[in-house]
C-alpha cells in the first residue's frame, strides 16, 4: 500500500513525509478493507449498476448563446506572474 | 521481406458553435490573449460546468453520419494531468461509455473501396494555448482556447498506407463540413490529427509496437510523417533493433519525426467520473430527430449527380468536393437544364477565375441565374462560345448580366442573313481565286472565306450561318 500512496502521490504533485505515507497507507487500508468485506458479504453482481452519481440523472443544459467574458484585469488578478495579457509560466519543452 | 503500415488516426474537429462546451465565452477565433475567458474556463475553484446543447446536437450528427451506434447516455469523466494549457489540471472528457462507437468510412484509393472502422466518437474540451518564449526561459497561457467543444474521432488501425490516411482524412473533413458541424480549418486549429503507427510483415495479423505522431499541421504533413516514420520503424527492425512506444513530434522544416522523451506516468491519467456534470439521458426521439435531419451527404449527393443529372463521375467527384460547389452547380442547373454544359463551365473558366482570386464561388459576384443566362445567350446563338469565355470573365468581375454586356460592348453575334449576305459577296468578289479554288472541290479554301467575313464583322459574325451562306452563295 506505501508503493501506492507514493505513486498517487507523485501523480497528484503532492510532498508526502514518510510518516503522512505510513499514515494515509493505515487509512486507506482500513476503508478498502472495509469495502473489500462488504464486497464479499453482499451479493449484488448483476443486481445493481456502478454508480456514478448519488443523484438520478436530470439533463441540465445551456442554451448555445455568447456571454460576456470576464475583463482583462480580472482574468490575471491571481497570476503570480504575467506577461501582457499571457500567464507566465517557467518554460515547458526542453530542446 | 516487405512490411506495411498499420495506422489509426485520431482526429480532434472544432463543434461548430458559438460558445465554449461548458461556458457562455465566445468560440471566435483570435482576439486578444485570455479575452475570452471566464471562471469556468480558468478553471477557477467552485464553478460549475454547464453543458452546451448545440455541441451535444453536432456530436451526435456527426456520430451518425459515420455511422456509429450513438448511445442513450452521455457521461463524462476527469481525465487527470498537470500541464500548463490546463487550468483546472484534468480535462473533461469522455471515457468507458463513450457518446458513440462502431462507425466507420469508406474511402477510396487507386479506384479501390476500402471500409475503415470507426472506433469511438465522444466529446471532449479543449486545452488553452502555449506559447515559448524565443531564447528565454518562459512560455505563456492563453486560455481562449480552454474549454472549446471539441470531437474526437479514433480510428481502428484498417489504415495501411500514408495515402489512405490523407484520403481518409479528406473524406472525414468533406463528411463533417457537409453536416456543417466544423470549419475543419488546421490552420486554425479546428482540426487536428494524430496518427498511431506500427508495422508489421505483409500478410500477417498481429500488431507490432507502435508510435504516436503529433505536430502535423496538415494533411499532406500527415503523410510525409506516416511515409518517414514507415521507413524508419522498418529501419529500426532490420538493423535488428526494438520498436518502443513512445510518442514523436513530426519536424516539417528537417522532415522527420522526433522522440519527445516524456515520461512514462504521464499516461495515466487516473480517469473517474466527473462529478460535477450529472450523466445525460438523451430524450428519447433526440437521436432519430437528429438522423432524419441529416443533410444529403457526399456519397450519395455524387450519385445522385451521375445517375439523375447524367454527369460523368469525374465531374460528379470534383463537383462535391466542395459544398458550396455543389450547390452552385445545382442552383445554376435549376436554371439552365444542362448539367453537363453547366459542370464545363464551373469546373472550367469559373473555377480558373476564382481560383486566381482565392475566392469561392459563394463570394463570387457570378450569381446562378447569371451563368444560366449566359449560357442560354450561347444557346440562342446570339453570342459565340468564344464570346461567352470573354463575357463570363466580365460577369466574375462586375455582377453584370450576360445580355447587359452583350448590348453594351455591341457583341450581339450577327446572324442576320441580309447582313451577313453583303460581307459574304464582298469576300467572294475580293477573294475570286480562292472562291474558284473552292469551286474545283478545295473545301479549305472556304474557311479563308469564311474568316474574311469574320475579319469584316469584326468576329461578331456567326461562324456557322456564314459557312452556310457562302456555301449556297458559291453553288449558285
Ligand atoms: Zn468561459
Amino acid at each position: 500500500m506505501e508503493d501506492k500512496v507514493r505513486y498517487v502521490a507523485r501523480l497528484a504533485r503532492i510532498k508526502l513525509t514518510d510518516g503522512e505515507v505510513g499514515l494515509f497507507s493505515r487509512q486507506l487500508d482500513g476503508i478498502l478493507g472495509y469495502v473489500d468485506k462488504l464486497n464479499r458479504k453482499l451479493d449484488i453482481q448483476g443486481k445493481a449498476p456502478p454508480m456514478s452519481h448519488p443523484h438520478e440523472a436530470s439533463n441540465s443544459f445551456r442554451a448555445d448563446e455568447v456571454k460576456p467574458s470576464l475583463p482583462p484585469e480580472k482574468v490575471l488578478a491571481n497570476a503570480p506572474q504575467k506577461k501582457g495579457d499571457f500567464f507566465k509560466v517557467p518554460r515547458i519543452i526542453e530542446e | 521481406m516487405a512490411y506495411e503500415p498499420v495506422i489509426g488516426l485520431e482526429v480532434h474537429v472544432q463543434l461548430k458553435t458559438v460558445s465554449k462546451m461548458f461556458c457562455g465565452c465566445t468560440t471566435e477565433f483570435g482576439g486578444a490573449p485570455n479575452s475570452h475567458t471566464c471562471p469556468v474556463c480558468l478553471g477557477f475553484p467552485g464553478v460549475l460546468p454547464v453543458l452546451n446543447k448545440r455541441a451535444l446536437t453536432e456530436a451526435i450528427r456527426a456520430a451518425l453520419a459515420v455511422g456509429c451506434k450513438v448511445s442513450g447516455k452521455v457521461k463524462f469523466h476527469r481525465k487527470n494531468y498537470f500541464y500548463p494549457d490546463l487550468p483546472k489540471d484534468y480535462q473533461i472528457s469522455q471515457y468507458d461509455e463513450p457518446l458513440s462507437e462502431h462507425g466507420c468510412l469508406k474511402i477510396k484509393t487507386g479506384g479501390a473501396e476500402k471500409t475503415i472502422r470507426i472506433k469511438r466518437v465522444h466529446m471532449e474540451e479543449d486545452a488553452g494555448k502555449l506559447i515559448h518564449e524565443e531564447g528565454g526561459g518562459s512560455s505563456f497561457v492563453d486560455f481562449n482556447r480552454s474549454g472549446m467543444p471539441l470531437l474526437e474521432i479514433v480510428s481502428e488501425p484498417d489504415i495501411n498506407s500514408p495515402e489512405e490516411a490523407y484520403q481518409y482524412l479528406t473524406d472525414l473533413k468533406l463528411l463533417l463540413r457537409y453536416l456543417d458541424v466544423s470549419d475543419c480549418d488546421m490552420e486554425k486549429g479546428s482540426l487536428r490529427c494524430d496518427a498511431n503507427i506500427s508495422i508489421r510483415k505483409k500478410g500477417e495479423a498481429g500488431l507490432g509496437t507502435k508510435a504516436e505522431v503529433k505536430n502535423m499541421n496538415s494533411f499532406k504533413a500527415v503523410k510525409s510523417a506516416l511515409e518517414f516514420e514507415f521507413e524508419r520503424q522498418v529501419k529500426c527492425l532490420e538493423a535488428g533493433e526494438r520498436i518502443i512506444q513512445e510518442t514523436r513530434l513530426w519536424d516539417p522544416d528537417k522532415g522527420l519525426t522526433a522522440s519527445m522523451r516524456s515520461k512514462e506516468e504521464a499516461h495515466d491519467y487516473r480517469y473517474f467520473p466527473e462529478p460535477d456534470l450529472v450523466p445525460f439521458a438523451l430524450e428519447s426521439g433526440l437521436i432519430d430527430a437528429e438522423r432524419k435531419n441529416l443533410p444529403e451527404l457526399p456519397e450519395a449527393r455524387k450519385a445522385r449527380f451521375v445517375g439523375a443529372l447524367g454527369l460523368p463521375e469525374y465531374d460528379a467527384e470534383v463537383l462535391i468536393q466542395d459544398k458550396g460547389t455543389a450547390d452552385y452547380f445545382e442552383e445554376c442547373v435549376k436554371f439552365y437544364n444542362k448539367p453537363k454544359t453547366v459542370s464545363n463551365w464551373l469546373m472550367g473558366d469559373v473555377s480558373g477565375y476564382l481560383n486566381a482570386k482565392n475566392l469561392s464561388v459563394r463570394d463570387s459576384k457570378l450569381k446562378p441565374p447569371g451563368l444560366a443566362g449566359l449560357l442560354k445567350e450561347v444557346d440562342s446563338g446570339k453570342i459565340s462560345g468564344k464570346m461567352a469565355k470573354d463575357i463570363i470573365i466580365e460577369m466574375l468581375d462586375t455582377g453584370k448580366d450576360a445580355g447587359a454586356i452583350i448590348s453594351e460592348k455591341g457583341l450581339a453575334q450577327i446572324s442576320d442573313s441580309g447582313e451577313l449576305e453583303k460581307f459574304a459577296e464582298e469576300a467572294i468578289a475580293e477573294n475570286a481565286k480562292t472562291a474558284e479554288d473552292f469551286l474545283k472541290g478545295k473545301d479549305n479554301a472556304l474557311m479563308f472565306l469564311v474568316g474574311q467575313v469574320m475579319k469584316k464583322t469584326k468576329g461578331k459574325a456567326n461562324p456557322a450561318a456564314v459557312n452556310k451562306i457562302l456555301r449556297d452563295k458559291l453553288s449558285k
